[in-house]
């Protein structure tokens, strides 16, 4: 509509002063001709401000992302340190040492709130807060030889870090908790105390004024509800299909513009699942002539349609790219299923977490996004869903290294095009895919602990010394 | 709620916060070190293996050898027992062994006097044959914490190979110091070497 305006409005000028050129005498025309430049100017100005605005936001995130990355690689790193366990030290010692990053980081977050730091800040340092007590925590019981299971360590760390969550409302760090929490899903109570203090916390700050609070209130409410019906039921699996029924329906009934959407999501995530639950009986070898095949192909559709098209004008070849970067993450999936013992054996704790999570997801979207389930965020989200699977399948259970090559290649080239083209959810998603990749390949892999924890302190470091560099040149941009 | 965390208050929540999370770390720290130096120590003999644990590292997964003891003489369980408060916990007694190292003597529902015990609500009735029907005295299974011992990473897997490679005349121990029903590990021993 606005660029329509300017348009007008420089025809209208070039319009009147051909007049004006020709008839010195018409004075009205001469003001009139001046309020259009001015409008035209003002205009002008308004545009550009908007793409500032804009690219500021989309550089603000990045700052967000590397500077949470920073932290959390530290955090791991001193926790993969430590657990390589000193035995020389006195216990004394180990024990002062234990609760050292939990002072650093509450004093920290004291200094940043106090002196009002940037968002981005508060966000760090409250997730380094839930991190170091647990890193506290899971210290003092190696050294203490106390026997107390994972879970019961977590669910005592994360209460006595949930009061940060509602003083200073980081997003992040609730994130953290859900994430978190799926360690004490099976221990029923414990996870609902959490789920449900995280929820209280919207219901009574936010649900009314922020947009977000109440999005993730939603999304908290359904990811209780459903887990506890599950956990409480679905001993036997039998609600999954019965709920997945019910979203197929909702879909069928639903505008037929949104079928081809939801019908992608719905399909990647029935895919998911059913790998997930072992459906298919056959072994897959990672490293076939096949794979090399699929993954090629796919790979070189890829870069055609990236090199051939401008996607930053063409919302639809945006799309295009979308789908195909999920129908790469499901043929990864195929070729990456290598040991079908493997999965039964480690998936059957897990697997109604991610069966309830995904349909609980699934509704929360139909429901609440049915007007705008055309636009892609549907799918990006199902995207990132997917690819959070895969990259836990794949570290977990396969050994497909052309699999983990293709994707990580994918991965690079997507942060790449989002940087070049300035699309900031390309590379948003895909710094954070990659990292994911590597944390648990790192976490999974057999080299010790005091190398995996220098590793993590470095990455940690390079983010944020990085972090720093980019603020500093964006500071000097302005 | 909002207008309780202002800005001044928000500064001394972070204090109090930050001042309960050190407390509650400190008492697990506490409780260690009272039953270090008022507690008496039992070797137990175990087995095991070397797993690993993502938050702290690589441990010896262990377990008590013999894991059922004898109910104090006159002492019986109702077959509804899991509905009395009264048969909730169950006192295991430690007596001493010699070289062999320690036992544990038997359970009982009443809290000893002048012995050193371990208190457990983890324990079931053991089924007996029929031969065993009729003796006086009942037999039961328990587990207390003697399930996990922290290692140094590059000790875990050379301690798990002592552990399977052991001789019928050697024997694995954890040293273990309790005090009024709570107990600690302190030690781990393997062919005479501490651990």
């Amino acid at each position: 509509m606005k660029t329509t305006n300017q348009e007008d409005l420089k025809l209208m000028i070039s319009v009147l002063e051909e007049k004006i050129d020709k008839n010195d005498n018409i004075h009205k025309e001469k003001e009139l001709l001046d309020k259009l430049k001015q409008n035209l100017h003002i205009i002008e100005n308004r545009k550009n401000n908007i793409e500032i605005s804009k690219k500021s936001k989309a550089n603000n995130i990045l700052f967000m992302i590397f500077a949470l990355l920073g932290t959390l690689f530290i955090a791991g790193g001193i926790l993969f340190l430590f657990a390589y366990n000193w035995s020389h030290m006195p216990k004394s010692l180990k024990i002062v040492i234990s609760v050292l990053p939990l002072i650093i980081s509450q004093i920290g977050i004291y200094f940043t709130y106090s002196k009002n730091k940037s968002r981005v800040w508060v966000e760090c340092f409250s997730i380094a807060v839930t991190l170091s007590v647990i890193l506290s925590n899971a210290l003092i019981a190696q050294t203490l030889q106390i026997t107390v299971p994972v879970e019961n360590l977590l669910f005592l760390s994360i209460l006595l870090s949930l009061p940060i969550n509602y003083l200073f409302k980081p997003k992040y760090n609730t994130w953290l908790y859900m994430i978190l929490s799926i360690v004490c899903l099976f221990s029923g109570l414990k996870y609902m105390i959490i789920v449900g203090a995280l929820m209280a916390y919207y219901f009574y700050n936010d649900i009314k004024s922020n947009k977000e609070g109440n999005r993730l209130f939603k999304l908290l409410y359904l990811f209780w509800i459903f887990t506890t019906i599950s956990i409480t039921l679905d001993n036997s699996g039998f609600l999954f299909p019965i709920i997945l029924g019910t979203v197929i329906i909702l879909i069928l009934f639903s505008e037929i513009k949104l079928f081809n959407n939801v019908g992608v999501f719905v399909l990647l995530m029935i895919t998911n699942i059913l790998f997930l639950f072992d459906f298919f009986d056959s072994d897959y070898n990672a490293t076939t002539v096949p794979e090399l095949f699929f993954g090629a192909l796919i790979l070189a559709i890829f870069v055609f349609v990236v090199l051939f098209f401008d996607i930053s004008k063409n919302s639809i070849v945006e799309r295009f790219l979308v789908l195909s970067s999920l129908g790469i993450i499901l043929i990864c999936n195929i070729l990456s299923y290598t040991n079908s013992t493997i999965v039964d054996s480690k998936m059957n704790g897990v697997s109604i977490f991610f069966e309830v999570y995904f349909v609980a997801l699934l509704i929360f979207y139909v429901i609440n996004n049915s007007k705008s389930l055309y636009e892609s965020r549907l799918i990006k989200f199902g995207l990132l869903m997917g690819t959070i699977m895969f990259a836990l399948k794949f570290v977990f259970f396969t050994e497909g290294i052309i699999a983990k090559a293709i994707i990580v290649s994918i991965t690079v080239f997507y942060i790449v095009l989002g940087v070049k083209k300035e699309i900031s959810w390309f590379y948003k998603f895909n710094i954070f895919m990659i990292n994911m990749l590597l944390i648990l390949e790192v976490f999974s892999s057999d080299f010790g602990l005091v190398a995996k924890g220098l590793l993590f302190i470095v990455m940690g470091i390079v983010f944020l010394i990085t972090n720093y560099y980019i603020v500093k040149r964006e500071r000097r941009n302005k | 709620m909002k207008e309780f965390i202002n800005n001044t208050n928000k500064k001394t929540i972070i204090i109090i916060l930050f001042l309960v999370q050190l407390i509650s770390l400190s008492f697990p720290v506490i409780n260690h070190f009272i039953i270090l130096n008022l507690g008496h120590e039992y070797l137990i003999e175990v087995q095991g293996y070397d797993p690993y644990d993502v938050l702290r590292g690589r441990y010896l997964s262990l377990s008590v050898v013999d894991d059922y003891i004898q109910l104090k003489e006159g002492e019986l369980i109702p077959d509804n027992y899991k509905d009395y408060s009264k048969f909730k916990y169950i006192y295991i007694v430690l007596g001493e062994n010699g070289d062999m190292g320690d036992v544990f003597e038997y359970g009982t529902f009443e809290k000893p006097i002048n012995r050193d015990y371990i208190k457990t609500d983890n324990w079931n009735k053991k089924r007996v044959s029929e031969a065993q029907e009729n003796t006086e005295t009942e037999n039961i299974y328990f587990r207390i914490n003697i399930n996990k011992y922290y290692l140094n990473e590059e000790l875990a897997p050379i301690l798990e190979k002592k552990l399977r490679e052991l001789e019928d005349n050697s024997k694995a121990y954890v040293s273990i110091i309790t005090y009024k029903g709570n107990m600690i590990l302190d030690k781990f021993i393997i062919n005479n070497e501490i651990f």
